[in-house]
């Protein structure tokens, strides 16, 4: 146990995934990511629409090959793995989609698409496999009565809670959890995200956690990997990147965040981005957030910036990490700042 | 750690098959018509000796009589009985029918399936050769197929069969690209399901419903297939009966006889439209999304 303690369940190292575009270019999605997840921690990534944070947990679950470097599963490489013993491990890291009502196959009742993984794994009887989905739905709060319904005559939340059951089935020791919560309405999210906290406790599950959403990743995370265009620009723990933001698109993306306080009773602490998110075909030379970033200077464009430890475990990829005059989470967020705690409010 | 009870499967409510089936009949009348229609149309092709008057190859000096009681649908220019002849002509070209599009689905479906999924060279590859079979007009690739495999109703159909499967295939092909990317595939694909089994379990019980339409449809086509080519002689061979080749005849004496036409026409006619409405019907029938929740 000692051992697997310290193994990483997922180690992802310099990993890339191209997608080839007309006329031989092709989109770098995700480029030169490398990161540990230690078993049992909840793992952020955040980022905006098309930073490639979804394209790298597609990656994890090997949805995605890489098209360079390697991702190991507790030291496991699941790419050396003939294909059937790839089908077996493959059940142990899992993934919950961001919308549910496309993760179920509209022509199975509930109670057929929780059973599917077990059916493929094909290691219990038919009545165990039975009597486990009937328990599984119990457990994320379905009642039986939705076994023999379909997919279209349920609501949102409750698809989740479907998808969830299903691949709690398997026993994962990892789930990414891909936007699993932004498609739904903001109360269900809260309920959501606090079975996903019970469920890690009693089944001592490990999360990697993908949202655009800083809140619900600075609540439900221990670490937080902050991505763009393509690349992480930082990486700590939750508290630290949230209290100390070290890369201006962090500090940006804080800002973002929108703040549960009358106008008038807000600062004026507010960083803008400017543009839009360059295009991962042709990135900018030197630091990618430089088209965008208020503190650019000449050497931004020219070297890419090395990674910079400004306290232990909490690194930014910026030539200047640590030495900008940014806001604080606190400054930034007067009500959050100070309590990034495990607990989940409502109203987010 | 255990969570497995003890003891019996435990009951959840389990949808109601048989009822399924009388709700969809009773809701859906047009498709209870032509059920009963094809019901009817099958036992009277199977019992043909019975149910018909005459033989269908007797001959009369009564020739291209209007309908009497004796001739129910009058006789041919042959005084033959033309009831007795439709009736012994309905086996021919259902038969004629249900092999042309087994076989163009036969061919079709794995060609398509096998070219939407795996993408690359191969749909590339399965893609120019239904171009190719495409461009040529299919009468007469029906036609060029008969001769080379001799002339007779099953030899014509394989070669209807063979001009039925290019459409297809481009039909569930582009399906399969459609279903191939849904996030139900991707989470099988996580569970380790098997290629073969997702393909089986996932993609072509969601690909399929344009191909259920496309089927009786070409049932219909197929209906007119077999008398264009019997009326070529490459079908069925006189003085045997079929649909097609009747109206080939009555054709031949519109200008005298018109009523000739009428009797294998509307067989072939009703017969498409049956087909095509049990199609229409089954293909909401199987969609959940459709079905209303009673």
């Amino acid at each position: 146990m000692n051992a697997r303690a310290t193994t990483p369940i997922v180690s992802i190292d310099d990993v890339g995934v191209h997608f080839p575009v007309s006329r031989g270019r092709t989109l770098k999605a995700v480029d030169g990511v490398s990161l540990d997840v230690m078993p049992r921690e909840t793992f952020g990534i955040i980022g905006e629409s098309g930073s490639g944070k979804t394209t790298l947990g597609r990656a994890v679950v090997c949805l995605e090959k890489p098209s360079a470097g390697r991702i190991l599963h507790a030291g496991i490489d699941p790419y050396g793995l003939s294909s059937r013993e790839l089908r077996r491990h493959r059940r142990g890291y899992q993934v919950i989609f961001q919308d549910p009502n496309a993760a179920l196959d509209p022509r199975m009742t509930i109670l057929k698409s929780i059973r599917e993984p077990m059916d493929v794994a094909g290691e219990l009887t038919v009545p165990e496999r039975h009597n486990r989905a009937i328990e599984m739905m119990e457990r994320v709060g379905l009642s039986p009565d939705f076994a023999s319904r379909y997919p279209h005559e349920l609501s949102g939340g409750q698809k989740q809670r479907v998808c969830i059951a299903r691949v709690l089935t398997l026993r994962p020791e990892l789930i990414v959890c891909d936007e699993a919560v932004s498609a739904l309405d903001v109360s269900i999210q809260a309920d959501i995200l606090n079975l996903f906290a019970e469920l890690q406790a009693e089944f001592g599950l490990t999360y990697i956690f993908i949202t655009h959403n800083l809140g619900v990743v600075a609540h439900v995370s221990d670490r937080i990997a902050v991505m763009y265009l393509g690349r992480i620009v930082e990486i700590g723990r939750a508290e630290d990147v949230v209290g100390t933001p070290g890369h201006p698109y962090t500090e940006a993306l804080l800002s973002a965040e929108p703040v549960a306080l009358p106008a008038h009773l807000r600062g004026q602490n507010r960083v803008m981005l400017q543009g839009e998110l360059p295009s991962p075909i042709a990135p900018p030379s030197g630091c990618r957030f430089r088209t965008r970033c208020r503190f650019v200077q000449p050497i931004c464009a020219q070297t890419e910036p090395p990674w910079r430890e400004t306290t232990p475990g909490h690194a930014s990829a910026c030539h200047f990490a640590g030495e900008l005059p940014m806001m604080s989470g606190a400054e930034l967020h007067p009500l959050k700042a100070g309590q990034p705690g495990r607990t989940v409010e409502t109203g987010l | 750690m255990s969570v497995l009870s003890e003891g019996a499967v435990r009951p959840v409510p389990a949808p109601r098959r048989r009822s399924r089936f009388m709700a969809w009949m009773r809701a859906d009348t047009r498709a209870a018509a032509s059920l009963v229609f094809l019901i009817l149309l099958v036992g009277a092709s199977l019992l043909a000796n019975w149910v018909a008057p005459y033989s269908p190859l007797e001959q009369s000096m009564d020739i291209l009589a209007p309908p009497s009681a004796a001739h129910l649908l009058g006789t041919d220019d042959l005084g033959r009985d033309v009831f007795s002849r439709l009736v012994h002509g309905a086996p021919a070209s259902l038969y004629a029918s249900v092999l042309a599009v087994l076989i163009g689905t036969s061919i079709g479906l794995p060609f398509g399936v096998l070219a939407g999924y795996l993408g690359g060279w191969v749909d590339t590859a399965v893609s120019r050769v239904i171009d190719t079979i495409l461009s040529c007009p299919s009468i007469v690739l029906a036609i060029a197929v008969t001769g080379a495999l001799g002339i007779g109703l099953t030899n014509s159909m394989i070669a209807v069969g063979i001009v039925f499967s290019p459409g297809l295939a481009r039909l569930i092909r582009v399906q399969t690209m459609i279903v191939k990317g849904e996030l139900y595939v991707d989470a099988a694909r996580t569970f380790g399901m098997s290629t073969p089994r997702l393909v089986l379990r996932h993609i072509l019980p969601n690909a399929i419903q344009p191909i259920i339409v496309q089927v009786t449809l070409l049932l219909a086509t197929a209906l007119l297939a077999e008398a264009s080519l019997s009326f070529l002689g490459l079908g069925v061979q006189p003085p045997h009966p079929s649909w097609g080749q009747m109206l080939a005849r009555a054709y031949a004496y519109m200008e005298i006889a018109p009523a000739q036409m009428y009797a294998p026409g509307l067989a072939i006619m009703f017969t498409a439209l049956a087909f095509n409405g049990l199609g229409e019907s089954l293909r909401s029938q199987l969609d959940p999304t459709r079905r209303r929740s009673d």
